[in-house]
């Protein structure tokens, strides 16, 4: 898929464990790592926007398109 | 999930009934203890009319078996709360593919009897459970197909609802 997830980028940024993001976000660590891995097929707006809450950063920070 | 075991053990019953009773025919004809109504003409005098209805009626009824075989499988999966699985979709549509064909070829067989009956003149229309069956199979086996394919459809969207963060 052409959109890359970039949130292990943002966790080594702000020098946080997926395990520790997923509790502040209200997700099961097996959900989150579906999405770190890109294996997902879509993402609530709702998980987004606690995603960038919680890293303090915009949406563009984690998801970035590149032309296949 | 009481349902989905009696829908099973029903099939199941059904399922059995069907093959048991041909195969106890097949088993007691030849050692003539049971006498067969073959109409107003003999075993003996059939003609090629007689047994070519006979042979595309036992046909479609192997047909429509195997598509009793398909729903038993069906059944089966059902008991262990896997709706959208790959294998109810398939068996299910191809239950419901022999019940359409078979109710096709038995509708087809009754609608070529009453026009060889209407051409000798000796056609008698009644209203009989017998001869709306092969329309309720058509019925049931298209309504399969379609369940199939709605299945197949909530299947993907299951899959991306499950992939969704």
């Amino acid at each position: 898929m052409p959109i890359i997830i970039n949130l292990d980028v943002m966790l080594a940024k702000r020098k946080m464990r997926s395990k520790e993001l997923a509790e502040k976000i209200g997700i099961t660590t097996a959900n989150f790592s579906i999405l770190k891995s890109g294996k997902a097929k879509a993402i609530r707006f709702s998980t987004l926007e606690a995603i960038c809450k919680e890293l303090d950063c915009q949406p563009a920070d984690i998801l970035e398109y590149l032309e296949d | 999930m009481k349902k989905a075991i009696v829908f099973k053990t029903l099939i199941d019953v059904f399922y059995i009934f069907h093959i048991g009773v041909p195969v106890y025919i097949l088993l007691i004809v030849p050692l003539e203890a049971v006498k067969l109504d073959t109409g107003e003409a003999g075993l003996n005098n059939w003609t090629f009319k007689y047994w070519a209805l006979a042979i595309v009626s036992s046909l479609t009824y192997v047909i429509f078996l195997r598509g009793l075989y398909f729903l038993r499988k069906v059944a089966r999966r059902l008991l262990s709360r896997k709706y959208f699985s790959e294998e109810i979709i398939t068996h299910l549509r191809k239950s419901g593919m022999h019940f359409l064909i078979a109710g096709s070829i038995f509708i087809f067989v009754q609608v070529l009897l009453w026009l060889s009956q209407l051409f000798v003149g000796q056609l008698n229309l009644s209203f009989e459970i017998n001869s709306i069956a092969p329309l309720f199979l058509v019925i049931i086996g298209l309504f399969f197909i379609i369940q199939s394919n709605a299945l197949l459809l909530a299947k993907d969207i299951k899959a991306e609802n499950d992939l969704t963060v």
